[in-house]
């Protein structure tokens, strides 16, 4: 017996690392797997060949939010991330016309994303000009004033929709400010007092090669888009990971906000902090969003079915690194605003004491499989979810086998996450719209 | 009447990647997904095409009934029927039950209703493709009504109303909308004004729909993780059997001139302050279509809208501009948005007036002008262009988008299709453009509406 033992364990272990290997390479469940490799200066790239269509997509996820503005100075991570962006010269800003490519910046908590979209002719020459942008920002006091009105812009927009303004009422109660309740766009004090020199010093510090991830998803020859990465890129200085400042974790410290609007309807909302982001709880907390809010027939919808309560039910989950975030949350008739909530509080109560069963838990995790599929169609969001999990310190392999790992979920384990993170005393309600 | 299915065919087929990337350059390599259109014995017009990026199946069911179809009595009662159809009940089984087992699939949907069609939109695991498939047919063609769940959907829809009226980018496209098309059905909201669906019952409801939900009034487009022979055949086996109604297709009454401007002015509890102005565009088969298109990108989208740059030009503080089109089948309509400084309304409108009034000898390419000068001038046109390559290769990756803009196009489309989308986009020129402009913006009538915040109402 002691032979054959030692025989199966000898096979075993010398197919072991091939058969690891192979299973990975089978395992890589979102399109073609990836290749990752670094650039000479630091850039790590994470490179997905799709030949669906000719356009090429890039996503460089630059790590520094919200969370890193100095105390008193919010909104210069945006302001910073926003300022590499500002066009120049007129010269460049016709070529980018023409080619028809365009760029976006969106901003986090711990991260700032840009987005580069081009068709996949036009993509040589559009890296080109962004990376010259990104490499050399012009920090000047008439661009700087430009991006600041801007974030005036953006402040206002901000407050006059239900949802963002739910999110950053949130933020700012779950968390301190320098931190992720830091205004993202500042307020009229934190912009006066950003001046050039904050900026420049953001800049030196988080735009460096070693603090940035690139996600390339394009129908393009790995043999061709490698050396123009290293060509157009290889130019971002060489640098390091700053290191992100400390995030106090707290309880808000009273259990509810109103803030007051004369609209039609009221936004209810319920919120919990969740635990620290790693690979696990991100997809615990997924299942959860999915399960709770997402599309028709979720566990809220019964506020409308039952109820008529609400045209549309919500649950968002925020990735904060050190602490996400979750809130559930509908739209209603002022008058109905007080059944609304108690409603929602009651089904939230069902939810963290009764747990989920087991059909419903495979169940939701059927739904929420496909969804990821759904979410991930695109290569834009394909990417933008790649660069957010490398960013994050997840790994992007994590897009590959997300489905699995959301298989392995045990009945159990969903329950004591529930059972842990939604108990009511850690709720906290807001209440967006008119006086009760 | 009944198009023939030649003419269909060819239509649908332009609507394909497979035809639109033979127009892209540099992807003559790519081989075209395969694709297939058919019309059943009993009307309905079927495409498919295969796309096995992901395990996923996006199909849409688009029907021929929406506000168009409605008169004053009965205003809402299209988007209050898909309501219905969309949460009802299942054989057997309620709502709830229902919904649970669609999501036990994997399976999304959802439904839109606008003046012209309704839609129902499923996305799945390819696996549960045929499952899918079965289960909306049974959804839409049921006929069981419950008056229960109306009355809850009439509270539900009273809630979707408050909502969009809270929003002021809806709400103000739906108030042009309203003066540029009033007295049409295109100029009533499509969930009414609440009074006639609050009425509604079971029976005035299928008295309704009995004669518009009939299956040679819809088109299905299946886009996904499938093989054309199989789902063909699935195809046929669940919804071949359906008898065809008789019906003959929506007679929309002509869209009337519009005499005069019309100007409004309302509040809402919001920060910014916003400026609409609508056009009357081409129909959704107006040989103009495409170049107003083009027209509409280049004055208010991409990196640099024009019209941001004139009114920027103009010293006013504009903090985004934005231009849409809805072509429908019976007439058009252009939007400009702007946020602006409340002081900054009137010149404005000033000077997007006075921008328009010259339009018509604007320079949008290059060819324009005279070889030395051309290195000083942006290319609108040739932008445009890459940029509609770009969001047409973008738009095509989900299913789901790809089928429901197919159905559709297959129950809006009567005009023949010469090449693909692409190569219809290289054709315009800059002339066509200055054309569209000069027919359709130059000195024609618009609808002004502004939105200003409560703090800010009376300056």
């Amino acid at each position: 017996m002691k032979t054959a033992a030692a025989i199966r364990l000898v096979l075993l272990l010398a197919f072991l690392p091939a058969a690891v290997n192979g299973g990975d390479e089978a395992s890589w469940q979102l399109g073609r797997e990836p290749r990752a490799f670094t650039l000479e200066n630091g850039l790590s790239v994470i490179l997905q060949q799709d030949g669906a269509a000719p356009i090429t997509v890039a996503q460089l996820l630059v790590r520094g939010g919200d969370r890193d503005d100095p105390p008193g100075l919010s909104g210069l991570s945006y302001l910073a991330a926003r300022l590499s962006l500002e066009i120049t010269e007129e010269s460049k800003l016709q070529k980018l016309m023409d080619l028809g490519s365009s760029f976006f910046l969106s901003a986090g908590g711990d991260y700032s994303l840009v987005t580069i979209r081009s068709l996949s002719r036009n993509f040589a020459a559009t890296l080109a000009v962004l990376a010259a942008m990104i490499s050399e920002p012009l920090v000047s006091d008439l661009r700087v004033d430009g991006v600041k009105d801007l974030m005036r812009h953006l402040q206002k927009m901000e407050a006059d929709d239900p949802d963002l303004l739910m999110r950053k009422t949130l933020a700012g109660a779950f968390y301190d400010a320098p931190a992720y309740g830091a205004a993202r766009f500042g307020d009229e004090a934190s912009l006066a007092r950003i001046g050039r020199k904050d900026i420049q010093s953001f800049l030196r510090s988080h735009f460096v090669a070693g603090n940035m991830t690139l996600v390339v998803i394009s129908d393009l020859d790995e043999a061709e888009i490698r050396p123009l990465l290293a060509s157009r890129l290889g130019g971002i200085t060489a640098g390091g990971k700053p290191p992100p400042r400390p995030v106090p974790l707290r309880r808000p410290p009273q259990s509810a906000l109103a803030v007051e609007r004369q609209t039609s309807q009221v936004l209810v909302a319920l919120a919990v902090q969740l635990p620290e982001l790693n690979a696990g709880n991100f997809v615990l907390a997924s299942l959860l969003e999915s399960w709770l809010g997402k599309g028709v027939g979720s566990r809220l919808w019964r506020l409308r079915s039952r109820g008529s309560l609400a045209y549309g039910v919500n649950a968002d989950v925020q990735p904060n690194r050190e602490a996400m975030l979750l809130s559930v949350s509908l739209k209603t008739d002022a008058r109905r605003s007080a059944e609304a909530q108690a409603e929602l509080e009651r089904l939230m109560k069902e939810v963290s004491s009764g747990g989920i069963a087991a059909a419903e838990l495979d169940a939701a995790k059927a739904y929420a499989r496909a969804d990821f599929w759904r979410e991930n169609e695109t290569r834009e969001r394909r990417a933008a979810t790649l660069a957010f999990l490398e960013g994050a310190g997840l790994s992007y392999r994590l897009g590959g086998s997300f489905t699995r790992s959301l298989d392995e979920i045990g009945l159990e384990e969903f329950n004591d996450f529930l059972r842990t993170w939604l108990a009511p005393p850690r709720w906290f309600m807001l209440r967006i719209g008119p006086g009760q | 009447m009944m198009p023939s299915s030649r003419r269909f065919l060819i239509a649908a087929l332009a609507c394909l990647p497979a035809l639109a990337w033979a127009a892209t350059p540099g992807a003559a390599a790519a081989k075209p997904a395969p694709s297939s259109f058919f019309v059943l014995d009993n009307g309905l017009q079927v495409l498919l095409q295969e796309k096995h990026d992901l395990p996923l199946t996006g199909m849409t069911l688009a029907i021929d009934l929406g506000t168009k179809d409605e008169s004053e009595a009965t205003s809402g009662y299209a988007h209050l029927l898909e309501h219905m159809l969309l949460f009802g009940a299942g054989a057997g089984v309620d709502s709830e039950a229902r919904l649970a087992e669609l999501r036990r699939h994997g399976v999304a949907h959802n439904a839109h209703t606008d003046h012209d069609l309704m839609t129902f939109e499923v996305s799945c695991p390819a696996e549960e493709s045929a499952w899918a498939l079965e289960q909306m047919r049974q959804a839409v063609f049921s006929g069981r009504l419950d008056p229960l769940q109306l009355e809850s959907e009439k509270r539900v829809i009273g809630e979707e109303i408050l909502q969009l009226r809270d929003d002021p980018a809806y709400l103000g496209r739906l108030l042009v909308m309203e003066r540029l098309f009033a007295g049409h059905p295109y100029g009533r909201p499509v969930f009414g004004d609440g009074s006639a669906i609050r009425a509604a019952t079971v029976e005035q409801l299928q008295a309704f729909c009995a004669p518009r939900l009939v299956v040679n009034r819809c088109a299905l487009s299946l886009i996904g993780d499938f093989t054309l022979a199989a789902m063909e055949a699935e195809v046929r086996r669940n919804w071949g059997a359906m008898p065809a109604g008789s019906a003959p297709a929506a007679d929309i009454p002509v869209v009337g001139r519009l005499e005069k401007n019309s100007e409004q002015q309302i509040a809402l509890d919001v920060q910014e302050c916003h400026l609409f102005f609508g056009w009357r565009a081409p129909e959704f088969n107006h040989e103009q279509r495409l170049p107003f298109s083009l027209l509409t990108h280049i004055l208010g989208s991409g990196l640099n809208p024009l019209l941001g740059v004139v009114l920027r030009g103009g010293r006013l503080q504009v903090d985004r501009v934005d231009m849409s089109y809805l072509p429908m089948r019976s007439g058009g309509m252009a939007l400009l948005h702007v946020i602006l400084k409340p002081q900054d309304i009137r010149g404005a409108r000033n000077e997007v007036a006075a921008f328009l009034s010259r339009v018509g000898s604007f320079n949008f390419s290059k060819e324009d002008v005279l070889p030395g000068e051309r290195m000083y001038v942006l290319d609108y046109l040739e932008s445009a262009r890459n940029h509609m390559e770009y969001g047409d290769a973008n738009f095509r990756e989900g299913s789901l988008n790809l089928s429901m803009a197919c159905s559709r196009f297959l129950l809006l489309n009567r005009a023949p299709i010469k090449g693909s989308y692409l190569e219809s986009v290289d054709k315009v020129s800059s002339n066509d453009l200055r054309r569209a402009a000069g027919k359709f913006l130059s000195g024609k009538k618009w609808a002004v509406l502004v939105i200003m915040p409560l703090a800010g109402e009376g300056q």
